[in-house]
C-alpha cells in the first residue's frame, strides 16, 4: 500500500518528463512506456540507494538511461562509440563546409527535418542521446548536463559537437548538398 | 586562440550560460576565421533543426493517463508479490494438480474398463472324497474368472498330500480342465475335482 502511494507520487511528479525523454531516445511509444514503468519500479525497490546528492529527477533519469541502454542491447542497436568516431561513418567536415549547392535546409519541411533528425539520433550511442535530452528537452546548461550525468564538461561539449555534426551531415546529405 | 582549439570549443557559443570571457574570445576568432565561421554555422543549423524537431519527436503533453497509472499499479502488484518465485510456485502447483488429477482419472478409467465378472451360476462343484485314494487332503479352493479366457473358470487352489508333511502345500495352479484340477505342486499329480474341498468362504474372484 505504501509502495502504491509512493508510485502515485512519483508518477504524478515525473511521468511526463521521463516519458518525453524516453520517447526522444528510443522513438518507440510502447518501448518508452515500458522503460518509464521499469524506471519507476526500479526506483521504488532501490529507493534507499538515493543519497540526495543529486535531484530526484536526476536520479530517476540515471535509472531510465540504464534501462534504455539495456533496451538498446536487447534490440541489438548498441553502437560502440569507438566505431562511430573512428569508423567509415565519420562525418567529413571539410565536405560539409565547402559544398554549398542550392537547396537550403530552410526549405525542408519541418516534418522531413524531424525525420532526418530522428534518423541521426537513432544512429547515435546512448550516451550522446542522453546528453541531447538534457540539453535540448530539459534545457540544461552544459555544466548542468555534466553534473547530471556525472561526466566532465569537456565530455558533454564533445558529445554535443559530435551529435550536431551527425545531424547536420544527415540533413545536408539528404538534400544533395554534398556527394554521398 | 588557435584555430584547432577554437573549433573544439565552438559549441560554447551555443550555450548562453557558458563562460562570457570564453565566448568573447571565440567570437573574435570566428569573426576572422571563415572555416570556423562555417562550422559554427553548421552547428547552429543542426541545433535549430534539433530544437525545431523536439516537439515532433517528443511532444510536451500529459502522458500519465488513468490507464497508464493502472498499468503501473498492476506492474507494481506483480513485482511486490510476497513470494519472489511466485511463477515457479504456480507452475509447480499446476504440475502437481495435473499429476493428481491424472492419477484419479486413470483409476476411474481402469475401474470402468474392468470387465464385469460373470455371476456364478448353479451350485458349487461337488467335493469330498478326500483321503488316501488320492493322496491329497482337500483344502480350500477359490474360483476365479479370467477375462482373457472367455468364461472359462480357472480354479486356484492348494492341496496338501495326505501323508505328506504339514506345510507341503501345492503351488498355486492356474488352469483347469473339465473336472480336473491341475496342480503344479511338487508331487505334480492331477487331483480330481471331487477331491478338492470347495470352501465358499475362501472362494472368490481373484482377478
Amino acid at each position: 500500500m505504501a509502495n502504491k502511494r509512493l508510485l502515485d507520487e512519483l508518477a504524478h511528479a515525473h511521468y511526463d518528463r521521463l516519458m518525453r525523454a524516453a520517447l526522444f531516445m528510443c522513438n518507440d511509444p510502447e518501448a518508452a512506456e515500458d522503460l518509464v514503468q521499469e524506471t519507476f519500479l526500479a526506483a521504488i525497490t532501490s529507493l534507499e540507494s538515493f543519497e540526495g546528492r543529486s535531484s530526484f529527477y536526476t536520479w530517476l533519469y540515471g535509472i531510465l538511461l540504464n534501462k534504455f541502454r539495456a533496451w538498446l542491447r536487447r534490440k541489438g542497436k548498441l553502437v560502440a562509440l569507438d566505431e562511430m568516431v573512428s569508423g567509415t561513418e565519420e562525418v567529413n567536415l571539410a565536405e560539409l563546409l565547402t559544398d554549398h549547392r542550392p537547396g537550403a535546409p530552410e526549405e525542408v519541411t519541418q516534418r522531413e527535418t524531424a525525420q532526418l533528425v530522428r534518423e541521426a539520433l537513432d544512429e547515435l550511442p546512448a550516451h550522446h542521446r542522453s546528453v541531447l535530452v538534457l540539453r535540448y528537452i530539459e534545457r540544461m546548461s552544459y555544466q548542468e548536463v555534466a553534473d547530471t550525468l556525472g561526466c566532465s564538461l569537456g565530455t558533454v561539449k564533445s558529445r554535443i559537437h559530435y551529435a550536431l555534426q551527425r545531424i547536420a551531415g544527415k540533413i545536408r546529405r539528404h538534400w544533395g548538398m554534398i556527394a554521398p | 586562440m588557435e584555430c584547432d582549439a577554437a573549433r573544439e570549443r565552438l559549441v560554447d557559443l551555443l550555450d548562453e550560460k557558458g563562460d562570457p570571457e570564453l565566448r568573447r574570445v571565440l567570437e573574435e576568432h570566428v569573426a576572422g576565421c571563415p572555416t570556423c565561421r562555417a562550422e559554427l554555422q553548421l552547428l547552429k543549423q543542426a541545433q535549430a533543426a534539433l530544437l525545431g524537431s523536439v516537439e515532433e519527436l517528443a511532444p510536451a503533453r500529459t502522458y500519465l493517463s488513468p490507464a497508464r497509472l493502472r498499468r503501473l499499479h498492476r506492474a507494481l502488484a506483480i513485482r511486490s508479490y510476497p513470494f519472489p518465485s511466485f511463477r515457479v510456485l504456480v507452475a509447480s502447483a499446476s504440475i502437481a494438480a495435473i499429476l493428481v488429477a491424472g492419477f484419479f482419472i486413470y483409476q476411474s478409467a481402469a475401474a470402468l474398463l474392468k470387465p464385469s465378472v460373470p455371476p456364478r451360476q448353479g451350485s458349487p462343484p461337488l467335493f469330498g472324497q478326500a483321503g488316501s485314494e488320492t493322496g491329497f487332503q482337500p483344502v480350500h479352493i477359490g474360483l476365479a474368472s479370467s477375462p482373457q479366457q472367455d468364461g472359462l473358470h480357472i480354479v486356484v487352489g492348494y492341496a496338501q498330500p495326505v501323508d505328506g508333511p504339514r506345510g507341503a502345500w501345492s503351488q498355486r495352479q492356474d488352469a483347469t480342465q473339465q473336472g480336473r484340477l491341475l496342480l503344479t505342486s511338487s508331487p505334480g499329480v492331477d487331483v480330481p475335482v471331487e477331491n478338492v474341498l470347495y470352501d465358499s468362504e475362501q472362494a472368490g474372484y481373484w482377478w
